[in-house]
Parts: C-alpha cells; sequence; structure tokens
C-alpha cells in the first residue's frame, strides 16, 4: 500500500517537479537526474516524509539543495551515469525555451528560483515566501529584478540572433 | 515585456512537459539503493585484521587497550570455521519494544560475538543504542541516547567498539557525527561531528578512525578508546579530494566468517587523491606518507568515489569519459597504464575490491546493466552478473553479491576466484549473507517491502537451502553464528537459528 501511495504520488507530482528542476538548471539530463534523486530520497524516508503536509515542496528543497551545491549536483549526475539506464530521447526544445533558459542562467539563484516558482509552477507570492524563507517584500523584489533582468536579456539575444552573429551554449 | 516574457515560459512549459520520466519503481529503486549505502558503511571486504583480532578476543569484546591495526596473525584456515547446524527459528524473547505504529522503527544492528547491538531513532530523530545478549535476550545496557539526526542513524560493525553514525543531510553544519561506544558497558568513547558525509572521507580501521575533512583540509586520525586526535596532517598544495583505504584481497570477513551488518574495512594504510592527481599513501596509524605518485589520476577528481586500492595498487575509472580503468602502483614505479576499456557506449561504475586480484565494478548504458569481475593480473573481465551490486562482501576469494535490477526482485550471487556462480537457483531469489565462511542465510523479500520475509539456512554454500521459518515484517537483521537479530514494529526480535 505504501509503494502504490508513493507511486501515486510520483505520477501526479513529477511534471512540476521536472519543470521546477529543468528552470533552475536549463538541462534536459540534469533535471531528470535530480528529480529522480529526490524521489529516491523522499522513498527512503517515505515512512517519515510520506506524513509531511507538503511533500510536494520537500521535495523542491531537496532540488534547491542539489543545484545550489555544485559538489552534490555532481555526486548524483555521476552516480546517475554509472547506474541509470538512459531516458528516451527527445525533440530539440523550440528557441523561445533556449533562449529563456541561457537566460535564466544567469539570475543569482534567489531570483531564478522565485521566477521559476512563480512562472512555471504558478504558486503565489506569500507561497514563495514560506518556501524560501524570505519575507513577502523580498520576495516581490527578487521577481521584479529577475523578470527584468529576463526582458532584457531576451531582448538583447534576440537582436543579437536577428543578426545570426551569437551561438548560445544552453 | 510581461506578456512576451508570459509567452517563452508557456514554450518552456510545453518542452519540458514532454520530457519523459523514469517509472515510479526506479526511483523507488533508487531510493532503497540509497538506503542500503547509508546502513553499510563500506559496501567491500572485511579483512585479516578483523578476524585476527576477533579471534585473539576470544567472546568478540575488548579485554584491554586498543587492538593494532597492523596484521601480524595469519587468519585461520577455513577448515576450522565450526559450521552451524541448522534448527527451525526458535524466538529468543527481549525486553525492548520499540514504536508500536504498524511498521518497523528505522533501526539497524550488528553483532560481536553473543551480543547484538541494536541502534534506532527515537522521537524526534534521537540515536539510541542497546545492547542484547542473544542466547538469553537479556539487555546487557541500555537504551543510550546519543544526539538527534534528521536523516538516519545506524550502528556499524567494528570487532572492538560499537560504531554508531547519525547524519542529518539537510544542508546543516555539521551533517551528522560518529560515536564510538564501549561494548561491554555503552559508555560513549568517542564522538566526532562530521561536516560533510558527501564531501568528507571516513576511513575505519580497527584502532584509528580517519577523518578527512574538506572544511579545514586537514585529515585526522582518531583513537577509539580515548577520543582523542592521535595525528593530524594538512592538505599539501593541492588539496585532497578522496580518502579510502588501501585493501588487501586475501582477507577473511568479520569475526571468522561471520560478516555483520556493515562489513568494516581494517587496514593499515590508505590513500589520498589530489586535486592535480596525486595519489599518496599513507600510514594509518600515524598519518606518515609512504609512497606519492603523480599523475595517478586525472586532474580535477570530484564527486562520487571512482577508485579502489587493493594490495599496494590505486584503480581508477576515468572521471570524464567513466570508459577506462587504470592501475597505479604505489609499491614501486611502474607507471599508471590503462588496464581495460569498457566497449563502446557503455559506462563504468565505481570499483570494488572482490577478492585477491580482482575488481568488480557496474557496466551500463543498457537495462538493466551488468555487474563485472574483472582479473587485474591478467586484465581481463572473468565474470558478468546481471544488475546492480549493492552489497560485495568476499569471504577466502569468494565475492557475495546482492544484485538489483531495475524492477527486479533482489538475487544473490556467490561468486569463487575462477568466475563460477556458487548458489543453486533456488538459493539465489532474494538477498544472502554471510554466517560463516562455509555457510549463509537466504532471506525472502526486501527489507522495508512490508512483505513477510522468510529465512532458509544454507551449507555448504552450493547446497539446497533449508526452510527455517518466517520472521515477519522486519528490518536491520544481522546474526551471530547462532541468532538472528532484526527489529519488528513492536520492538526487537532474536531468534535461535542453528546450534
Amino acid at each position: 500500500m505504501t509503494a502504490e501511495m508513493f507511486d501515486a504520488f510520483y505520477r501526479g507530482t513529477v511534471p512540476r517537479l521536472t519543470r521546477y528542476a529543468f528552470g533552475l538548471t536549463g538541462d534536459a539530463g540534469e533535471a531528470q537526474d535530480l528529480v529522480q534523486e529526490a524521489y529516491a530520497r523522499a522513498w527512503q524516508h517515505w515512512r517519515r516524509v510520506g506524513a509531511y503536509e507538503d511533500v510536494e515542496a520537500w521535495l523542491r528543497l531537496v532540488i534547491s539543495r542539489l543545484v545550489k551545491d555544485r559538489w552534490r549536483r555532481l555526486l548524483v549526475r555521476r552516480a546517475a551515469a554509472a547506474s541509470a539506464p538512459p531516458l528516451p530521447p527527445v525533440a530539440p526544445p523550440s528557441e523561445e525555451t533556449v533562449l529563456l533558459v541561457a537566460a535564466l542562467r544567469l539570475l543569482p539563484f534567489e531570483q531564478r528560483q522565485a521566477v521559476v516558482l512563480y512562472h512555471l509552477l504558478d504558486r503565489s507570492l506569500a507561497d514563495i515566501a514560506a518556501e524560501t524563507g524570505a519575507n513577502l517584500n523580498t520576495v516581490k523584489t527578487r521577481l521584479t529584478r529577475g523578470r527584468a533582468a529576463l526582458a532584457a536579456l531576451l531582448t538583447a539575444d534576440t537582436a543579437t540572433n536577428a543578426g545570426g552573429a551569437h551561438v548560445h551554449g544552453a | 515585456m510581461s506578456t512576451e516574457l508570459e509567452s517563452y515560459f508557456a514554450a518552456l512549459r510545453d518542452d519540458v512537459d514532454t520530457l519523459p520520466a523514469a517509472p515510479p519503481a526506479a526511483a523507488r529503486h533508487r531510493g532503497e539503493r540509497r538506503r542500503r549505502r547509508h546502513t553499510v558503511l563500506v559496501t567491500a571486504t572485511a579483512f585479516a585484521a578483523v578476524a585476527a583480532v576477533v579471534i585473539a578476543l576470544g567472546f568478540g569484546l575488548p579485554r584491554g587497550g586498543p587492538p593494532a591495526d597492523r596484521v601480524t596473525t595469519p587468519p585461520a584456515p577455513v577448515e576450522t570455521d565450526p559450521v552451524p547446524k541448522f534448527q527451525p527459528l526458535t524466538p529468543v524473547p527481549t525486553g525492548i519494544a520499540l514504536s508500536t505504529a504498524g511498521t518497523p522503527v528505522p533501526g539497524t544492528t550488528m553483532t560481536i560475538g553473543d551480543r547484538a547491538f541494536v541502534c534506532w531513532q527515537g522521537p524526534g530523530g534521537q540515536a539510541t543504542v542497546a545492547a542484547i545478549d542473544l542466547p538469553t535476550g537479556a539487555t546487557a545496557w541500555g537504551p543510550v541516547k546519543l544526539a538527534a539526526f534528521a536523516d538516519f542513524a545506524a550502528v556499524y560493525y567494528h570487532p572492538g567498539y560499537v560504531l554508531v553514525m547519525g547524519r542529518n543531510d539537510n544542508g546543516a553544519k555539521p551533517d551528522g557525527a560518529i560515536f564510538a561506544l564501549d561494548p561491554r558497558t555503552g559508555r560513549t568513547l568517542l564522538h566526532v561531528d562530521v561536516d560533510s558525509f558527501e564531501a568528507d572521507d571516513v576511513i575505519i580501521g580497527v584502532s584509528t578512525l580517519v577523518i578527512a575533512s574538506r572544511t579545514d583540509g586537514q585529515t585526522r586520525g582518531y583513537d577509539y578508546a580515548t577520543g582523542e586526535v592521535r595525528w593530524t596532517v594538512p592538505d599539501p598544495a593541492s588539496r585532497i579530494v578522496h580518502s579510502l583505504p588501501m585493501q588487501h584481497g586475501s582477507g577473511r570477513p568479520a569475526a571468522a566468517g561471520r560478516a555483520s551488518l556493515g562489513a568494516v574495512l581494517a587496514t593499515d594504510q590508505f590513500v589520498q587523491l589530489t586535486e592535480d592527481g596525486t595519489a599518496i599513501l599513507r600510514d594509518l596509524a600515524t598519518g606518515v606518507e609512504k609512497a606519492r605518485r603523480p599523475g595517478a589520476d586525472k586532474p580535477g577528481t570530484v564527486g562520487i568515489m571512482m577508485a579502489t586500492a587493493l594490495d599496494g595498487i590505486l584503480y581508477t575509472t576515468d572521471h570524464t569519459t567513466l570508459k577506462t580503468l587504470r592501475a597505479t602502483s604505489l609499491t614501486d614505479s611502474t607507471p599508471t597504464t590503462e588496464i581495460y576499456k569498457t566497449p563502446q557506449r557503455v559506462g563504468i561504475g565505481p570499483p570494488f575490491v572482490c577478492g585477491k586480484a580482482r575488481i568488480c565494478f557496474k557496466e551500463s548504458t543498457e537495462d538493466p546493466g551488468y555487474f563485472v569481475g574483472f582479473d587485474t593480473e591478467r586484465r581481463q573481465v572473468v565474470w558478468r552478473q546481471d544488475g546492480t551490486a549493492d552489497t560485495v562482501q568476499v569471504v577466502d576469494g569468494r565475492a557475495l553479491l546482492v544484485l538489483s535490477g531495475a524492477t527486479a526482485q533482489d538475487r544473490s550471487a556467490v561468486i569463487d576466484p575462477s568466475g563460477r556462480q556458487l548458489l543453486k537457483p533456488s538459493a539465489q531469489a532474494g538477498r544472502v549473507t554471510w554466517v560463516t565462511s562455509q555457510s549463509a542465510l537466504v532471506f525472502t523479500a526486501e527489507p522495508n517491502s512490508g512483505q513477510d520475509r522468510k529465512v532458509a539456512g544454507l551449507s555448504p554454500l552450493d547446497g539446497d537451502p533449508v526452510p527455517l521459518g518466517s520472521i515477519g515484517t522486519v528490518t536491520g537483521c544481522s546474526s551471530s553464528r547462532t541468532h538472528l537479530i532484526c527489529i519488528a514494529a513492536a520492538g526487537i526480535k532474536v531468534w535461535r537459528f542453528a546450534t
């Protein structure tokens, strides 16, 4: 029964978690690895974690910590490379996604996290404040600055791309 | 721009939502492997030093000062190991009750001689330890409360001390701690905080505990008996990125063939890898440098340990391509050489010691991948087993593997030096653990599966399993030569299974 509950929870939440991880990392493979690692940790402690009021928030916390800690990210990647079968290939992302991902990578982590939670997961400002431990005004500031930076970066990238002179590394 | 920004995010959502996700069972299996990695500190062999010490101690508990790291007494011949005479499981009542929430309290057990040590987490994550005398079920000491940990706390095998490791794994500093308790009294002899279990390396010797801290760049050797720092070695100019024990392939298991949970590495030397790829061999008891080999590994080695050291040779996998295995002698000046290259598009996992002149490692890209035994002298693969091994324990050159695939039930293999699987098919389904060098227990169903687990005895190893009985829904089992101890929902359970 516990495994069934976990599986149902997994199926219901994995798309959102993948969105979150992709928004933070900008890399599909890395996002998939991080999401798997987060769920693996949840199952490892499912007796305790499964009783949490908001398990999905706990998973996002795990992903955030892994993204912020380069060392831990490497551990996850190496472990996945050494043991996990690869997932099937997917079509390349759209031009808009490539540009947005490249711009997101240039934001400080806190701004990127606020933008991703707001725009990709539809979290309210109050939710983001609660989840990140910041006050509401700080969240507003991060979001405003993040969006302004993205707008500037995307405008510049679009202009540069129109000239055909810039190659993105995303 | 706000509307334009929304269109970018909409495009990103559409792209991400097409990404395939692995099945939930894959995440659960990965979680189970994490759990086992945590509860089995080092999945490798136990060594002659441990066996020699335990044999010398008779009952198995230390009587004097700390045992020596160096091995001066060769292990006893295999034939002298007493083979247990199996009998149906007979419960032995114990006096320790745990939570009755319906599922077993997460916990671990280990045995030294006829005494078992149990560690579980109480309310708030409080690590708690107790000792039970197996023949009578009586509580020898405890419960002793140590400290609270957010993630897990577990007891690990050592021939002379009760080692407990607790971990927070929530970004807190310190990440956790290691304790050494006197097995006779439960008194705490050593308590060391560990800044980060993922960044720092911990090596368990018989008398010395080594922790290479990445926070302050110092490697320290601790005396279990006093808790004091015996020696400190600062990082060289190129910082240390990994520390690992120098293992001995001709070793015997802990406690004369009875490998307890968390088989410990007893060794007299260890190897440190620096960021520029230099290998430094050090004495475990003193920290003194014994040898240094530049170019042993590729510079910039970080992340999961991709090396092992056996009988004076360091084996590393190329951490950039995960395709090759290289060997560096730390006892002579032979240049580093590539000894194995995986087939095209196949990755190589961290290597383990699988016996004398035997390294084993995972090769994968196809599901479920396979585990490979490699002869380091002839430089060729000598066996392959499907799946990923989460436990590797070597007894007299025979490697016991517990293997899991992406979805299949665990299965076990005992591989002799020629590469032959010793277990009959009827004994392969389940998790096998050593009892003596000639006998084993076979457990059906995985720990934490919620299923009734059954136990069978196996002696000789290539014989038919002898059904011993059911042990219900339990976790954290270990055994002596005659008794089995596990953690159930209602409390600690002990059974006699042999005379």
